[in-house]
């Protein structure tokens, strides 16, 4: 699928995740969750505890009455004459929780897709948890009369559609900061175990989106920040010489003159933006990921996604 | 630098425009952008959208309305004029009547007029130019002036007459005027006539338009009304000659009216330049005569004419004169017409009461009373001792020497048989008279007879003996002529109705003291102040009214000239003589800048595009 053709209306986009050779693929995927805290039984091995049953063997201890006959290692016993019961390691439900930025700023420039490609990313994404038998939960921040909105916990595959009818209702027309969402929402919730996804295009000061992610990372959870960012916000040489800039958000306004000396500044002042997010990231144990809306869905998620460690 | 076009710069209000175009360009570039955050370190520019920056775009696009405009308006460097010495044009335009002859779909007026336009419209803003027209005389309607506007006004207000054109008195005009100006002059004329036909004297050095090809005219020559003097409706007849003049034969119809209607309508065809005479007779009642051709030939001022059939009168003559055969011979003539009466009066009892006398003419035969009567009178052989016309002598068998054939009395008389007069009185004729016989005996020469106007009334004298001469015997029909004209010139008819041809001044006089309006063909209407008499000039064929308290005068005007008529005109000569421009006198074209802002428009434009492509 052409780069160009993923930047797409949010439904036709959407539409593209339900397609049918499409989900094939996203099968193959699974989310890589490094550790989960849920005391839920799952398919996500965790750091601690140990479990009789399992995939991965961590450790032997001596059979006390009580333990399950079937975890004695009889071969052990045979040999050593010693009841010895297996241990494995913990597998947990790890939740996914997508953070979608709804803000008015992933809407502009209309371009771009870059909202149309973060909901197809979060029904990807919640696609691939649903089947991995973790739940998933939508939480949206910066829209405009309430900081952040919560989905209803999806647990199972059968429940996609209406996760999918769920991003299909939402629009980025919100002008509250990602960061205040975030925290209004952590206030007002128990932080979930297992992967959290951010949605954004991180559009603030430096520190706000340190802030939030930091936030979101205080409890111990996997973090993954994804950056959605568009051809035309890359590079203002397509735009006018001159403009009168208008935030989409804030509605402040600002004249310029697009040199080339001026175009070179934007440009560098993004760079700088998104590295200095990429090397936080990187030093806080998040993840972090630039996506761009001109490569397409297929590129994020079997290329971009997998190249960073999220799916595999 | 000066402007050829100065009104072109009238679209420098089309700067405004590109002002507001570009404001509105500059306000519609509003771009949304996710945030501001990362357009910090981009300076804002100082000035708010709202107010001008020019930038490289505008700039070009203002140069290039500023070249469009400055090519639009001809700039030229005065620098380089300043060489260039002022010229003088001097345009003729014949207006006679031959140029309203149609040539296609135009006349040769309107091509001359057009080519004459086209010549003022090339003039130098600084050359001026004179405009000469030329009809039955040359007159100057524009004197030298470097209003060209005001000329190309005057020149489209000009319309041809009906009249015979005198082109080389404006030509003649003309050249007076190139020679009396102290700046070059160049002289133009418009005409349809070739150079052939004009004299060479004032032809020469005249750069000459020819218009007009076409042959095709059937035209009335001529109209002529015969009525007798003292005659009837049931004598008089009209005469209307028909000429084709073009080299192919022609047909039409000849409609002949009286005071509107109509008396006759005949078909007719004449072979190539040949005439034709159509005889009408048997009015019914006096009035206006009109003869009109139906046809499809160019030239229409000649298809109509207008005749004037008068009312019989009666004329009433007093002779006072003693009993002699004059008595009896004048009673035969007034016999013979309806139209006279004479009464006899012995003298000594018109000396008892010459009031008593009421005649339209009253005849002294041998007789001159002490008091002139003021009335029209005539004088047959006064005594030797009058007062009223001194007697030097007299002759005897007097031949007739000479005639005044140009008097009314005598035009159109036939000659009067050389035959003596038997006894003349030689007298001498008074300074308000005109010889009109002159006889010779021997060695010496008297007046015959002499009339002219005297104290308000029109007087004759006749120095021979009427009664002696026998005018009823045929072989003195012509004095019997004369004198039946010379009572006619005496009590003349009613002139409120006189014929005349297109631009001949006709003058009238005897009017009262009172304002008078004249009313030409066309409807124009023109007011004159109350003077003792009033010239017009019909220079439209048709009927001129002339009316004052009341009263009205009509003059009916006819364009009998058969040289405007003959509108074909051979093929155009050599081409003119034309002054050559000197190495001194730089033409007008070389100094016109808009060839060059013309082509920097093109070069800018093409600038222009590439900057706007590129932005875009």
């Amino acid at each position: 699928m052409p780069p160009s053709s993923s930047i797409a209306e949010p439904h036709a986009l959407l539409a593209r995740v339900l397609d049918p050779a499409f989900l094939r693929k996203l099968d193959r995927l699974r989310l890589n969750v490094r550790r989960s805290f849920s005391s839920r039984p799952g398919n996500t091995p965790v750091p601690f505890g140990s479990q009789p049953s399992g995939l991965e063997l961590t450790d032997y201890k001596e059979y006390s009455p009580g333990d399950d006959p079937r975890s004695v290692d009889w071969n052990a016993y045979g040999r050593l004459d010693v009841l010895w019961v297996k241990r494995f390691r913990a597998e947990r439900e790890a939740p996914l929780e997508i953070i979608l930025d709804v803000s008015n700023s992933m809407a502009v420039p209309s371009a771009d897709g870059k909202f149309a490609l973060a909901i197809a990313v979060a029904a990807g994404l919640s696609y691939i948890s649903l089947r991995q038998q973790d739940p998933v939960r939508i939480v949206t921040v910066g829209q405009d009369r309430v900081p952040f909105s919560v989905s209803p916990l999806f647990r199972h595959v059968g429940r996609f559609n209406a996760l999918r009818t769920f991003l299909g209702s939402l629009s980025a027309t919100g002008r509250s900061t990602f960061a205040a969402g975030i925290e209004a929402y952590l206030r007002a919730n128990r932080p979930a175990s297992g992967l959290v996804v951010a949605l954004s295009d991180f559009l603030a000061p430096s520190s706000d989106n340190e802030h939030a992610l930091a936030m979101l990372g205080a409890s111990e959870r996997s973090i993954a920040a994804l950056r959605l960012i568009g051809p035309v916000e890359s590079d203002p040489a397509r735009l006018p010489r001159r403009i009168r800039l208008r935030d989409a958000e804030s509605g402040g306004e600002r004249m310029v003159t697009l040199s080339a000396q001026h175009c070179e500044r934007y440009r560098t002042a993004l760079a700088t933006h998104l590295r200095h997010l990429k090397d936080w990231c990187g030093a806080h144990g998040q993840t972090f990921l630039e996506i761009d809306t001109a490569r397409g869905l297929e590129h994020c998620f079997f290329a971009a996604m997998p190249g960073i460690g999220l799916l595999h | 630098m000066g402007f050829l076009n100065p009104l072109a710069l009238l679209f420098a209000a089309l700067y405004g425009v590109l002002v507001l175009l570009y404001l509105w360009h500059r306000r519609q570039r509003q771009v949304d952008v996710p945030s501001l955050l990362l357009w910090s370190d981009v300076p804002e520019d100082v000035a708010r959208a709202s107010r001008f920056l020019p930038d490289l775009l505008f700039v070009l696009q203002v140069l290039l309305l500023t070249l469009l405009i400055g090519g639009l308006a001809h700039p030229y460097l005065r620098g380089a004029d300043s060489l260039r010495r002022p010229r003088r044009s001097i345009f003729v335009l014949d207006i006679s009547a031959s140029m309203q002859a149609r040539e296609g779909r135009k006349t040769r007026f309107e091509e001359a007029r057009a080519a004459l336009l086209g010549r003022v419209a090339k003039l130098h803003p600084d050359d001026e130019a004179m405009v000469i027209t030329a009809a039955a005389h040359p007159d100057v309607v524009s004197p030298f002036t470097r209003n060209h506007a005001e000329i190309t006004q005057l020149v489209e207000r000009l319309r041809p007459t009906d009249t015979a054109g005198e082109l080389n008195l404006a030509l003649a005009l003309a050249h007076r005027a190139a020679d009396r100006s102290d700046l070059p002059a160049d002289i133009f004329a418009f005409t349809d006539l070739p150079r052939a036909q004009l004299d060479a004297t004032w032809s020469e050095g005249v750069n000459l338009t020819q218009v007009g090809e076409s042959d095709d005219n059937v035209a009335i020559q001529a109209l002529d009304v015969r009525q007798e003097p003292f005659g009837d409706l049931r004598e008089t007849y009209a005469e209307v000659v028909v000429r084709n003049f073009a080299h192919r034969d022609s047909h039409g119809f000849l409609t002949l009216r009286l005071s509107g209607e109509v008396l006759s309508r005949q078909g007719f065809s004449l072979p190539s330049r040949d005439a034709r005479t159509f005889f009408v007779s048997g009015f019914p009642t006096p009035g206006i005569l009109e003869a009109v051709l139906e046809g499809d030939d160019a030239l229409h001022a000649d298809d109509r004419a207008l005749g004037w059939v008068s009312p019989p009168r009666r004329v009433t003559v007093l002779v006072v004169t003693r009993p002699s055969s004059l008595r009896a011979q004048l009673a035969a003539i007034a016999g013979a017409t309806t139209a006279l009466d004479f009464r006899f009066m012995e003298p000594d009892a018109y000396a008892r009461d010459p009031r008593a006398a009421d005649a339209d003419v009253i005849i002294f035969h041998r007789y001159v009373p002490a008091v002139e009567p003021p009335r029209p009178r005539l004088y047959v052989l006064p005594p030797k001792d009058n007062t009223a016309f001194p007697v030097r002598g007299h002759l005897e068998q007097a031949e007739l020497l000479d005639w005044h054939d140009a008097h009314p009395v005598l035009r159109g008389l036939p000659p009067l048989a050389p035959f003596p007069f038997a006894r003349v009185r030689d007298m001498q004729p008074p300074e308000w008279a005109e010889v009109l016989l002159s006889g010779r005996s021997g060695e010496k020469e008297a007046p015959l007879a002499f009339a002219g106007e005297h104290e308000g009334s029109r007087v004759a004298c006749i120095a021979f003996d009427l009664a002696q001469e026998h005018m009823l015997r045929p072989d003195k029909v012509g004095v019997l002529l004369f004198f039946l004209n010379l009572l006619h010139w005496l009590a003349p008819p009613d002139e409120g109705t006189i014929t005349v041809r297109t631009g001949t001044v006709q003058t009238f006089t005897g009017l009262p003291l009172l304002p008078r309006r004249v009313t030409d063909p066309n409807g124009h209407v023109s007011d004159f102040p109350a003077e003792p008499s009033i010239s017009i000039e019909p220079l439209y064929a048709g009927e001129y009214e002339i009316a004052f308290d009341g009263t009205r005068r009509r003059v009916l005007a006819n364009l009998f000239d058969s040289v405007e008529s003959d509108i074909g005109r051979p093929a155009a000569g050599p081409p003119p003589k034309v002054r050559r421009a000197t190495a001194a006198e730089p033409t007008t074209a070389s100094n016109d800048l808009s060839p060059w802002l013309y082509l920097a428009c093109t070069a800018l434009l093409l600038l222009e595009w590439m900057v706007a492509a590129r932005r875009s």
